[in-house]
């Protein structure tokens, strides 16, 4: 991928997803204010010179709430993906490399689950393991694991019989180290651009299972939690449910520009 | 026929597997059924006695070929938290969410299929680059919050309709209709917007190719190229996308019931979940599993009506 073949897109998404970036790690740091502690004397406080999004029906900063919050949900989208890719790699490997009847009954399988939409996959898995940070991370990971399986299968099976492969073959090669030296490398391009898809499905995904109460819980902060907090307060303080909306539109438009930018260049 | 009969087949195929899994996956959960049907008051004896005849005690797969039976034949179980059968439970809701499903994707096509042409047919003027930036806003904007902003902006300040005053389609159905316009809205724009630019980038690439020419330099008007043979081939990308969005219309509308207070599918399974009320929760995942197994055999139909090189390249 070149410089030059970069488009408008690619910038204004690299430059809002550092932006974020900087927001996540402002989160790590340390936030203005205690992103938990209450007061009472500045419940739904407007924004001021000292809280500039304001105060939730807590009395907490919503501003220090939002970097906790787009930490967790990035935190979320970044496990979400890596137990996909992990799992998915794995099985796409073994799958794609070998092929046959093991292939055969678990692509099936794999179809099965991908005609499930996302959503609904995760809450069955919400509903085995209980509400919670952790619980959704996982329950997303395994949602995941087939389309990522999916998408390296099919690299694997395009390079399994080219010419390189049949070369380190017969130069005595493990199928392991074929599989994970030699063709995984290749599937790179491939494996950038569906993780970039893959993070924004995450970010959507988290912030869903959130609002609808069944992800992050409280007093812990999460886009969609703190979104489904600021409904109920939408006549009184319309601000709050804004600035955690449109913080979550610019996080999930900088993976969309990206991805978008990023198949540009590769069919280019 | 053939094509149609392997699809078919498929889609029994994944509909048993869809069923194996969520039975399983329900079947695993830590807890008995018969204590929490009865309480955990309840004596040991009480509890085995259900546990029978639930048929609790018998092999999963058994138990799987059972539940597959009742549920094909309409008995659902008994809703631990209503105490009613879950069959009478989901009759009520399902109208609603079906409706706010269809009415979504009729909003779609009625967006999405006009702009589409429109914006590719002047893809070089300034209001169809003007389209391709509110689309990629649209795009990003999720269902819910689409739904907050709409409730925000003609719920509370325009007043054209009463956040949270859902009415029942049994009372009046056209004031239920009327209810159910802006969900439908909030839905239907982010899918709209994508499908748009689908159709768009679509029609825009079948547009070089060397039939459009041959079309042209027979003396076709752009009118006739774009609708009698660029539009067909353009479609199908696009109906497997319309496809794939009908079912996640159908997921979708979980969040979207819980933002305007809709009494539907999504937010029973949602507060079964949080209560464990796992009969109905299992009822509504595997009903709304099947219908979108369902969508895609129908899609998968489509296809060789609009295009037959489909249905050649499969029975080859």
């Amino acid at each position: 991928m070149k410089i030059n073949k970069m488009n408008g897109k690619m910038y204004i998404g690299a430059i809002l997803l550092i932006l974020i970036f900087l927001f996540v790690l402002w989160g790590i740091i340390g936030t203005p204010y205690d992103p938990k502690a209450m007061d009472a004397s500045m419940r739904l406080a407007k924004a001021s010179s000292k809280h500039i999004m304001g105060c939730d029906q807590f009395g907490r900063d919503i501003f220090s709430r939002v970097l906790i919050g787009i930490r967790t949900t990035f935190t979320i989208a970044l496990g979400t993906n890596l137990i996909g890719v992990f799992f998915g790699t794995l099985i796409g490997a073994l799958t794609g490399y070998y092929g046959g009847w093991i292939d055969q009954i678990l692509m099936r399988f794999n179809d099965a689950i991908l005609s499930f939409p996302s959503i609904l996959l995760a809450l069955v898995f919400i509903a085995l393991m209980g509400c919670g940070t952790y619980q959704i991370m996982i329950a997303m990971g395994i949602v995941f694991v087939p389309s990522y399986a999916r998408i390296v299968r099919s690299e694997f099976m395009k390079c399994r019989n080219r010419e390189y492969v049949q070369s380190v073959r017969l130069m005595g090669a493990s199928d392991l180290r074929i599989m994970f030296i030699h063709i995984f490398p290749n599937t790179r391009q491939t494996l950038i651009a569906s993780l970039i898809i893959g993070f924004n499905n995450a970010v959507l995904c988290e912030a869903a299972m959130s609002f609808l109460g069944l992800g992050v819980q409280p007093p812990d902060a999460s886009l969609g939690l703190m979104l489904s907090d600021a409904q109920a307060f939408l006549f009184s303080a319309p601000l709050y449910a804004l600035t955690v909306g449109i913080v979550m539109v610019l996080l999930i438009l900088s993976f969309a520009l990206l991805s978008d930018a990023i198949s540009e260049v590769y069919h280019a | 026929m053939r094509y149609g009969i392997r699809k078919g087949m498929t889609m029994i195929i994944t509909i048993l597997m869809v069923s194996l899994f969520v039975f399983i996956a329900f079947s695993v959960i830590p807890g008995d059924p018969a204590t929490q049907m009865l309480g955990t008051n309840a004596t040991s004896e009480k509890v085995n006695a259900l546990r029978e005849q639930m048929g609790l005690n018998r092999p999963l797969i058994i138990r799987y070929f059972q539940w597959v039976h009742d549920f094909v034949t309409g008995n659902m179980g008994v809703s631990y938290s209503y105490h009613m059968p879950v069959k009478t439970l989901l009759a009520e809701k399902l109208p609603i969410t079906l409706t706010l499903s269809l009415l979504s994707f009729l909003m779609i096509l009625l967006l999405s299929v006009p702009l589409g042409i429109i914006t590719a047919k002047y893809y070089d003027r300034y209001f169809a680059k003007l389209f391709d930036i509110i689309n990629q806003l649209f795009m990003a904007i999720p269902p819910f919050f689409t739904g907050i902003l709409l409730t925000y902006l003609f719920g509370l300040l325009l007043r054209a309709f009463t956040p949270g005053g859902f009415v029942s389609y049994k009372s009046n159905f056209g004031a239920f209709l009327a209810y159910m316009f802006f969900p439908c809205l909030s839905i239907a724009l982010p899918k709209a917007a994508m499908s748009m630019r689908m159709l768009k980038t679509s029609v825009l690439s079948e547009s070089k190719l060397d039939y459009v020419r041959t079309a042209y330099s027979r003396g076709n008007k752009t009118d006739q190229v774009l609708y009698r043979h660029v539009l067909r081939n353009a479609l199908l990308p696009v109906i497997t996308f319309l496809g794939m969005t009908l079912a996640d219309i159908v997921a979708g509308s979980i969040v979207i019931e819980q933002v305007f207070s809709i009494p539907g599918f999504g937010r029973l399974l949602i507060s079964s979940i949080a209560n464990r009320d796992y009969p109905v929760a299992q009822a509504i995942i595997a009903i709304i599993a099947g219908i979108v197994v369902v969508i895609n055999f129908m899609v998968d139909i489509l296809y060789p009506l609009i295009d037959p090189r489909v249905k050649q390249h499969e029975n080859q």
